[in-house]
């Protein structure tokens, strides 16, 4: 990813009638006779700072430009003649002709403290800053060339360059045939990553790793051995190397992605697929549908041995992910364990835009909870306040399409059980302390 | 794949948009720019306002060398191409030298329709390019009345300018104002506007001679006219640069005839922006479209399908905005459809000189005009070019146009996300 940016996120929908509350907090934050944000049944309207804005190219004297910085788009007043000819660029209405001066106006988010979102009583206006806090936990630019071999709008392309971005530059990458490996190792003969990576046999990741990180140390290099693996690869074929280097204490930073079955190789069940998800091995028919029993856990499987932290992530969440990355760096004694929720659109059968929505969802509902495992101590990073029910989760997918009624209570029960097991061992944590 | 050669002859918003998207999807392949023009790129939309002094000229580049360095763009200027010989992949400057490619994007964009006087060409100034501006400048110090031949936008954009540096200016032209934009009522509307501003304009008139005298000119015309000025700049539209095409096998008609994916008869050789003969976005019409929203898009589509990918351009929507009064008067799309079968509303307010008008076929928006409205162009645009269904809609945008055209698009943009 180039750069996060904060955004004042839009609930389209909840605007009550007859609320003009923002207008008049910008007309009043601006002090111009023109509101910056306008109140519209449906939704209010405000610049969308966009990636590669409209209004930009339109302009014949280069007046607008974008702050790479912040991402905000603003006009330079000396620069603009007001020929309006970024009206028709964008097709937004996020910037305003002035008749006035003569000039055009549009909102600049009032320097990170937009005034429309304080003054908005609904919620319907979020400023989401995270992106400016996430920047602080980045060391490095990003440690991955720019187009990969992954296919568009999935998660792991966003988490690969933010793990590589919070480790720092002393990094050595260590994959397996899988999907992560589009990235970690590259595609064809090009390789993605800047620095080290190494390709290893699906069975051995966290054995290859391990003896590479005793050989940086003897060498009296302190790196950071990243094993990015795939959940294949560490639930079933490598989860023998695994749970020894974990078992020996070995000094590496695994971290799966999970995507819930084998889809590089064409969407085969591994074994953290859950419970009646459709894969081509575990098909739908006449005498069964989907996978008949509940998948792995592999989190709580690797807390079980006692390493010195373990943690679930989700693109849903990236500060979360950052702080645990953070934490995870710091480790100096033991494996670390990370398991990301990481939802592919192909074999689950969803639309290729929807990996954040569904990974949001799938923490609403409890069904992948955000937690950490930290030297003996469960602990929730995020509890959804009111947790939805899973057929939230499943309706974002086809794979859980042929689920009837019976079918959803049955994944239900499934999540619940699993929740309460954290939460219980979240408690025993607390009356130790 | 190997390293390829992009050639982009031009140096326009178009030509700069595909440079941009070009280098993007190709890191490591060369991309050389070369235009005949002295300077650096700059957007003809802006001559006007640097005219009237709204601008500093330094500050119109759109480009600069710093940016071309970081891009590895390799930028050339005063090199004009006199011919490309396409089985050879190859082109040749004026000045003798010969430069072959892999792709070759044209993009030389229009130049000035000439006067009708031929024999005195030096004396009628033309308002296209940088150099024509500087030239109007030194003599516009001596000048008191200029008047302008032509009744286009240009024209318009020029009188504006003019007056606003003090100057007595009369158009002179044969058709209405603005014809090719705004509906004949529309067009008085600007034009008694104009004409309270102190722009004198004359239409209906077919120019037949002209004579210099001493320092100042006299144009008679076929009516029986004389005018008397100081200055004449002839305005008469813009035509393909092209003539460095010539015999070279490209195909030729009005401009360079391209396909959807803005490519001309050889698969290698692209063009766009004003010297392209595109597809149109209704119908199945090609024609040249002098028009920088359109221009932007070729060029991403060109720098698309010359990297190897295939990506569609979906065709040119006339449209234009003009700020004369109050408000924004814009139009886009068909605004005088010639076949039946679309709907055209319209409502007029001579009091305030506003016209609103909507042209609706099939339950979409094809064409409005906006004159003195509040409205947001782009919003409008948008409905136009995603082809949003309006028909329940069209006398709610007649009566409240920005808050429909806004309620509209944000329907459809949700509703979209709402298919996941």
């Amino acid at each position: 990813m180039d750069k996060f940016y904060s955004t004042i996120k839009i609930d389209y929908g909840k605007c009550p009638p007859h609320c003009d509350l923002c207008e008049k907090a910008c007309l009043s934050a601006k002090g111009g006779k023109i509101p910056l944000i306008r109140a519209y049944p449906g939704g209010p309207i405000v610049c969308n700072q966009c990636g590669e804005p409209q209004c930009l190219q339109m302009c014949p004297t280069t007046a607008i430009t974008k702050n790479y910085e912040n991402g905000v788009v603003s006009v330079d007043s000396e620069k603009c003649v007001g020929c309006g000819l970024c009206t028709l660029g964008c097709s937004y209405g996020g910037i305003y002709y002035d008749y006035e001066s003569m000039r055009v106006l549009k909102c600049d988010m009032c320097g990170g403290e937009p005034q429309c979102v304080k003054a908005c009583p609904e919620g319907v206006l979020t400023y989401i800053d995270y992106p400016e806090k996430l920047r602080g936990y980045l060391v490095t630019e990003d440690l991955f060339t720019k187009g990969v071999g992954l296919c568009a709008g999935c998660p792991i392309e966003t988490m690969s360059r933010l793990t590589g971005q919070v480790l720092g530059e002393k990094v050595v990458f260590f994959g397996t045939p899988g999907c992560c490996s589009r990235i970690t190792q590259g595609i064809g003969t090009k390789a993605s990553a800047r620095g080290p990576c190494y390709f290893c046999l699906m069975t051995t990741p966290a054995a290859t790793a391990a003896g590479a990180k005793r050989y940086y140390k003897r060498k009296g290099e302190d790196i950071l051995a990243v094993a990015m693996i795939g959940d294949g690869a560490t639930a079933d074929v490598g989860f023998a190397a695994l749970s020894g280097a974990a078992e020996r204490g070995e000094n590496i930073i695994y971290i799966c992605i999970d995507n819930e079955a084998y889809m590089a190789t064409g969407i085969q069940k591994s074994g953290t697929t859950p419970l009646s998800a459709w894969t081509f091995t575990s098909p739908v028919g006449k005498v069964r549908s989907g996978r008949t029993n509940p998948s792995k856990y592999l989190p709580l499987i690797m807390a079980d041995h006692g390493i010195p932290y373990v943690a679930t992530a989700s693109i849903s969440h990236p500060l979360d992910y950052a702080r645990k990355l953070e934490k995870a760096k710091k480790v100096k004694d033991g494996l670390v364990y990370i398991h990301i929720f990481s939802p592919c659109y192909v074999g689950w059968r969803a639309a290729d835009d929807s990996a954040i929505e569904i990974s949001r969802m799938a923490i609403e509902t409890n069904y992948f909870p955000l937690w950490e495992y930290e030297r003996g101590t469960y602990r929730f990073t995020y509890l959804p306040e009111k947790p939805k029910p899973i057929g939230e989760f499943t309706k974002l997918m086809g794979r859980f399409q042929h689920l009837n009624e019976e079918g959803i209570m049955a994944l239900q029960r499934m999540v619940d059980e699993r929740f309460n097991k954290i939460k219980a061992l979240t408690l025993l944590g607390e009356e130790k302390s | 794949m190997s390293r390829r050669k992009h050639l982009i002859i031009g140096a326009g918003p178009a030509a700069l948009s595909a440079a941009d998207r070009l280098r993007n999807l190709c890191p490591d392949d060369e991309i050389k720019m070369v235009t005949e023009e002295n300077s650096l790129p700059y957007c003809p939309a802006v001559l006007p306002y640097l005219l009237a002094g709204k601008v500093q000229k330094e500050k119109v580049w759109l480009r600069t060398d710093d940016y071309f360095a970081s891009k590895k763009i390799v930028f050339l200027q005063g090199k004009r191409v006199i011919k490309v010989n396409p089985q050879e992949n190859r082109v040749t400057y004026l000045d003798g030298q010969e430069e072959s490619y892999d792709n070759l994007l044209i993009a030389t964009g229009a130049e000035a329709t000439s006067s009708p006087f031929d024999n005195i060409k030096e004396e009628i100034l033309s308002f296209h390019r940088l150099e024509d501006l500087y030239r109007l400048n030194k003599r516009l110090i001596s000048c008191e009345n200029v008047t302008i031949l032509g009744a286009g936008l240009v024209a318009v954009e020029l009188a504006v300018a003019l007056t606003q540096r003090g100057k007595k200016v009369r158009i002179l032209g044969r058709g209405r104002l603005l014809r090719a934009y705004f509906t004949e009522e529309a067009g008085n509307y600007l034009s008694e506007h104009m004409e309270r501003h102190g722009i004198e304009i004359i239409t209906g008139k077919t120019l037949s001679s002209f004579k210099k005298r001493g320092n100042s000119y006299e144009i008679d015309t076929e009516e029986g006219d004389t005018f008397k000025a100081d200055m004449i700049i002839a305005c008469l539209g813009v035509k393909p640069n092209l003539s460095f095409l010539t015999d070279s096998g490209i195909h030729i008609n009005h401009g360079v005839v391209v396909d959807r994916c803005l490519k001309t008869n050889f698969a290698n050789i692209f063009a766009i922006g004003d010297v392209a003969e595109s597809p149109a976005f209704f119908g199945e019409t090609f024609g040249v479209s002098p028009i920088l929203p359109n221009a932007l898009d070729q060029g991403r589509v060109a720098a698309e399908n010359m990297a190897g990918k295939v990506s569609y351009f979906q065709g040119w929507l006339p449209m234009n905005v003009l700020k004369l009064f109050d408000n924004l008067s814009f139009s886009i799309g068909i605004i005088s459809p010639e076949d039946g079968g679309a709907s055209i509303l319209e409502e007029k307010n001579g009091e305030k000189k506003t016209i609103k008008r909507l042209v609706i076929r099939d339950d979409s928006l094809v064409g409005a005009m906006f004159i003195n409205c509040d409205v947001e162009p782009g919003v409008i645009r948008y409905l136009i070019e995603r082809r949003v269904n309006v028909g329940d809609y069209a006398d709610a945008l007649m009566n409240k146009p920005r808050i429909t055209s806004f309620s509209l698009m944000i329907k459809k943009e949700t509703s979209v996300n709402q298919l996941v």
